[in-house]
C-alpha cells in the first residue's frame, strides 16, 4: 500500500484528518478565540501535516495537535490583527423559546468568561477538554509538571464557574 | 466519614484522571456529601459551558481552503495487487467479519442500550437493522460528522465519517458514548434503512471513562472502510447537502 511521508497509508491518513478536522477546528478556535484565525490555523495545520514528515512513534492526532499549537505560537498569534475586527461567530438564527434564549445567553456568558481566563489556563483547558489529551500528554506538550496541569485546569474551571454565576 | 477533595482532584475526576481507587472513593463520597456533589456539578457545568462555547464554531461552514485540502488526499502511487494478495486480504476480512458478527450480537443486547420505551431505543436489531423510529436512526440521518448528538440520558452519538460505499450506498462511521460503555461502528444506508455493518467496543480508561475504538484507531473499522469505500470520504459541505436532501443524491 502506498504510504505518505507520515508513514501512514495515504488513504488512512486522509481519512484520519477528515475525522479529526472538526475537533481540530474547535481546538484552533479555543486557542485563537477568533473564527477567522481559527480557520487559518486549521488550514495551515492540515497543510503542514500533509507536507512534512512525522516521527514514527507518534500518533497522528497527537502530532497534529502539536503542529497546530506550534503554528499558533510561532505564526498566527503574532498577527493578532483580526481579533479586534471580527471576533464573533456569525449570528445565531432568531431564537424564539425561553429555553433557547436562556441557552444563547449562557453561551455568551461562557464566551465572556473564557476571554477573561489567563492564556496558560485557557491553553491547558483546550488541550484537555477539547483535544481530549491526557494530563500526561498535556504536561509533556507544555513542558510543565502534571501538578501544574491539574492546578491550571481547576483554576480555569473555578474561574469560569464563578464568572458565569456572578453575571447570572 | 468522607475525604476532603480539592478542586484539583474534582477536576481530575471530571477528566477521568483519578486513580481507580481514588475514583471509587470519590464516587462514594459524592453520593453521601451534598457539598461535594454541588462542587462537582459547579465545575462540571463550567466545563460543559466551555465546550458548548467553543463548539459554536461548528455553526460556520468549513472554509473553502480547508475543504480543498481535505478533498484532495495525497496522491497514492498505484501498486498492482497480485491475485494471491487479494485472496489473503479477502480471507482476512472474512475472519474479521466473523468476529464482528459476535460483536454485533453483543451490541444488540448491550446494556448501553434499548434506552426508553417504544421508538426511544437505539441498539440495532440482531440483524444489524437500526429501526427508523429510533434515536440512533435520527442521529445518523441528520447529525453532522464531528457533532455530538444526545440520543438518550447520558448517551450520545457522534458521526465521524461519511463515505459512499462501492456496494451498499452511503455509510457512516460513528461513536456511541455512554457513562458505562463506548463503541464505534459503521452503518450503511440502503432502501432508507441503516444497517450496522461492524462494531467495535471501546476500552475502559483509567478513571472509569471509556474510549471508543475510532479514537484509538481500529483495525476492524479501517479494514471495512478500505474494502468498501468508493473514492474519498465526503467533506462537510457534501455531507450537509446529502443530509438536507434526505440521502437521495447518488442513490
Amino acid at each position: 500500500m502506498a504510504r505518505d511521508r507520515t508513514g501512514l497509508p495515504t488513504s488512512a491518513l486522509h481519512r484520519e484528518l477528515v475525522q479529526l478536522a472538526p475537533q481540530l477546528r474547535r481546538y484552533a478556535y479555543a486557542l485563537t478565540r477568533n473564527p477567522a484565525d481559527a480557520d487559518d490555523l486549521l488550514q495551515a495545520t492540515l497543510e503542514r501535516v500533509l507536507s512534512k514528515s512525522m516521527p514514527e512513534d507518534v500518533e497522528l492526532a497527537k502530532w497534529t495537535y502539536r503542529v497546530c499549537r506550534n503554528i499558533w505560537i510561532d505564526e498566527i498569534r503574532s498577527r493578532k490583527i483580526r481579533r479586534e475586527a471580527a471576533p464573533q461567530i456569525v449570528p445565531a438564527p432568531q431564537v424564539s423559546t425561553e429555553e433557547e434564549v436562556a441557552s444563547r445567553f449562557a453561551l455568551q456568558r461562557a464566551q465572556a468568561g473564557i476571554d477573561k481566563l489567563p492564556d496558560d489556563q485557557r491553553e491547558v483547558l483546550a488541550m484537555v477538554a477539547i483535544a481530549g489529551m491526557a494530563y500526561r500528554d498535556a504536561a509533556e506538550a507544555l513542558a510543565i509538571p502534571i501538578g501544574t496541569v491539574m492546578s491550571r485546569l481547576a483554576r480555569a474551571r473555578a474561574s469560569l464557574a464563578a464568572y458565569m454565576e456572578a453575571v447570572t | 466519614m468522607t475525604r476532603t477533595w480539592t478542586d484539583e482532584q474534582i477536576s481530575a475526576a471530571i477528566d477521568g484522571e483519578l486513580s481507580p481507587s481514588d475514583a471509587e472513593a470519590f464516587a462514594r463520597d459524592v453520593d453521601v456529601d451534598p457539598a461535594l456533589a454541588a462542587r462537582l456539578e459547579r465545575l462540571g457545568s463550567a466545563t460543559r459551558a466551555y465546550i458548548a462555547a467553543v463548539s459554536e464554531i461548528d455553526r460556520q461552514p468549513m472554509p473553502e481552503g480547508v475543504q480543498r485540502v481535505l478533498a484532495s488526499p495525497p496522491v497514492a502511487k498505484v501498486i498492482p495487487f497480485r491475485a494471491s494478495r487479494i485472496g489473503v486480504f479477502v480471507m482476512e476480512h472474512r475472519a474479521i467479519a466473523a468476529a464482528v458478527v459476535c460483536a454485533i450480537a453483543v451490541w444488540g443486547v448491550s446494556s448501553m442500550g434499548r434506552g426508553g420505551g417504544q421508538g426511544g431505543g437505539f441498539a440495532p436489531q440482531p440483524d444489524g437493522i437500526i429501526l427508523a423510529s429510533s434515536s440512533l436512526h435520527r442521529a445518523l440521518e441528520t447529525g453532522a460528522s464531528g457533532e455530538r448528538v444526545p440520543i438518550a440520558q447520558d448517551v450520545s452519538v457522534t458521526p465521524r465519517l461519511t463515505f459512499l460505499s462501492s456496494d451498499a450506498g452511503y455509510c457512516r462511521q460513528f461513536d456511541v458514548m455512554a457513562s458505562t460503555a463506548a463503541a464505534s461502528a459503521i452503518a450503511c444506508r440502503t432502501g432508507g434503512r441503516w444497517r450496522t455493518q461492524v462494531v467495535e467496543f471501546g476500552r475502559q480508561l483509567r478513571g472509569g471513562d471509556y474510549q471508543t475504538a475510532s479514537g484509538a484507531k481500529s483495525a476492524i473499522l479501517e479494514a471495512f472502510i478500505d474494502l468498501h469505500i468508493a473514492g474519498t470520504p465526503l467533506g462537510a459541505v457534501d455531507e450537509e447537502r446529502l443530509v438536507a436532501k434526505g440521502w437521495r443524491v447518488g442513490q
